[in-house]
């Protein structure tokens, strides 16, 4: 195991706590206008475009809106293929695609209870902390 | 303000178009150039009429490309503009020719597009993206999450969904014009490759190579100009939209299928017409999902039913609601900046009545809708 400092994937996006693994979020905003959240990184809200947002840190709760199996990759792909994308619904509401990790495609059903979770990637010059989805146990 | 409002009427004079495929040895500017010679041909006016060129394309083939199409034809010293606005890129240059001409700035345009799309899947970010390791980005996933929702939430079966690459086929056989114009049974086509779970590959369209052009002008300077107006159906709406927010975060592909929506509305509007008065209708069909969710919302059919529709044969040539008539990007093939100004082609060929084997009959009024990454949306309505 190599000591090198795990950088997320995008900070805008995914927050890992270097001191301690299992502390990690998807992060966005909230407007303090019309309430309602974004994920990854804004100036102003996506709806109202008050210039108030502040930052929060999501559940990481949601619900699988939908999935694929994608059996050919995108270009810059290092995971495994074939991989299951999926669309998860934050409770929050913002729609979040990540690879969904842990379970088969025919294990999986719409609106089934989903949370994120993350995994490293060894295949660029430093660790990367990847966020995935995984099945509410 | 919002412009939708016609100052001066717009007609499309000529029309030309470089076959889609995959042409090796053939660079860019010559198929571009042969659409554009075409198109000029085509409206009987000489080059040096042309005030502006707006030029739709999305991969990187050097700077000012559209100058380098153009320069053998003469150098007029006019505006030549080139537009990226992903697959909507040639539809935006029209949008941009039409409202100039519209303003009043020019009254006689040319808008081409053209482009050698590399193959394998296409994705929207740089290379170095986050997206590329987190793998959301890839264009056909988009769409077969939308496609898996779509049938939990209509009940369609993927057989009615795969029945628009089947009728697409069907379009492209009368078209040699097409990147594939073999035809396919429903059968061949759900049994094909699997791309992204349920997308086949014969539910995606080819990544294409190919040119298409179109010649604008505005009405008043037509008898000046000796251009006939019987072959120059008028635009009667031009409407081009970008991303909003839509409940649940940025109105992203995979998230808003009905996007495309505000923009058929308000192209409506523009248009005083009706979706039931639409005799011919193109749309992005870079999947085959793609096809029924636009036709929903350019409310030719009610959300959730345009699966029936197809399943019935009314988006076929000779079915109520004709769809896709010259095989959409599913069979004509894909081109990103050629495929918005290649659906005016087509509009502007069977409104002529010049469509040959698969003319539809007394047809009126085209729509043409074209989506681009990104969040964009075109919708144009011709007009006899």
């Amino acid at each position: 195991m190599s000591n090198a400092k795990i950088v997320s994937v995008d900070p805008t996006r995914f927050k890992l706590n270097e001191q301690n693994d299992s502390d990690f979020h998807l992060v966005g905003f909230k407007c303090i206008k019309c309430g309602i959240y974004i994920f990854g990184p804004a100036t102003n809200c996506q709806q109202c475009t008050e210039r108030q947002v502040v930052p929060i840190e999501f559940s990481g709760k949601a619900r699988l809106y939908s999935f694929t199996v994608i059996n050919v990759p995108p270009a810059g792909w290092t995971g495994n293929t074939p991989y299951i994308l999926a669309e998860g619904e934050l409770l929050e509401g913002p729609h979040v695609l990540a690879e969904i990790v842990g379970m088969e495609s025919n294990e999986l059903a719409i609106n089934m209870p989903i949370e994120i979770s993350y995994a490293i990637d060894e295949s660029g010059k430093h660790p990367m902390a990847v966020y995935k989805w995984k099945v509410t146990n | 303000m919002q412009q939708t409002k016609i100052n001066r009427k717009v007609r499309v004079t000529g029309i030309g178009l470089h076959p889609f495929g995959r042409f090796r040895n053939k660079d860019i500017s010559t198929m571009a150039r042969e659409a554009v010679v075409e198109a000029l041909a085509d409206t009987d006016i000489p080059w040096n009429k042309i005030q502006v060129g707006y030029f739709g394309h999305v991969y990187y083939e050097g700077m000012s490309i559209g100058e380098r199409v153009l320069s053998p034809l003469g150098l007029t010293g006019i505006p030549i503009i080139n537009v990226e606005n992903a697959c909507s890129s040639g539809s935006t240059a029209l949008w941009q020719a039409f409202w100039m001409i519209n303003a009043g700035l020019y009254d006689v345009a040319l808008v081409f597009g053209a482009e050698k799309v590399p193959s394998g899947p296409v994705t929207v970010t740089a290379t170095d993206s986050p997206d590329r390791l987190i793998g959301g980005d890839h264009m056909m996933g988009g769409y077969a999450l939308r496609m898996r929702r779509y049938m939990v939430d209509t009940g369609a079966p993927v057989s009615s969904i795969a029945q628009v690459a089947v009728k697409n086929r069907q379009h492209a056989s009368l078209n040699p014009n097409a990147h594939r114009n073999d035809t396919y049974t429903l059968d061949e086509v759900i049994n094909s490759r699997m791309i992204a779970d349920p997308l086949t590959l014969f539910q995606c369209c080819p990544t294409s190579e190919g040119a298409a052009a179109v010649v604008l002008c505005a009405d008043d300077v037509m008898d000046s100009l000796s251009i006939s107006r019987e072959r120059s159906p008028e635009i009667v709406a031009s409407i081009l939209t970008s991303g909003d927010y839509n409940g649940n975060g940025s109105d992203h592909s995979a998230f808003s299928p009905y996007r495309t929506e505000p923009a058929a509305l308000k192209a409506y509007e523009m248009a005083g017409v009706s979706p039931s008065e639409v005799d011919l209708i193109q749309v992005h069909d870079a999947a085959t999902i793609g096809e029924l969710q636009q036709l929903e919302s350019l409310h030719i059919f009610e959300k959730g039913e345009a699966w029936l529709a197809t399943q019935e044969g009314r988006t076929s040539l000779a079915g109520d609601r004709p769809t896709n008539t010259d095989g959409g990007l599913l069979a004509m093939g894909h081109p990103f900046g050629a495929s918005g100004i290649r659906m005016i082609h087509e509009t502007v060929l069977q409104l002529r009545g010049q469509a040959g084997p698969r003319q539809v009959e007394g047809a009126q009024v085209g729509v043409s809708q074209c989506s681009g990454a990104g969040d964009v949306t075109t919708v144009h309505l011709l007009k006899n």
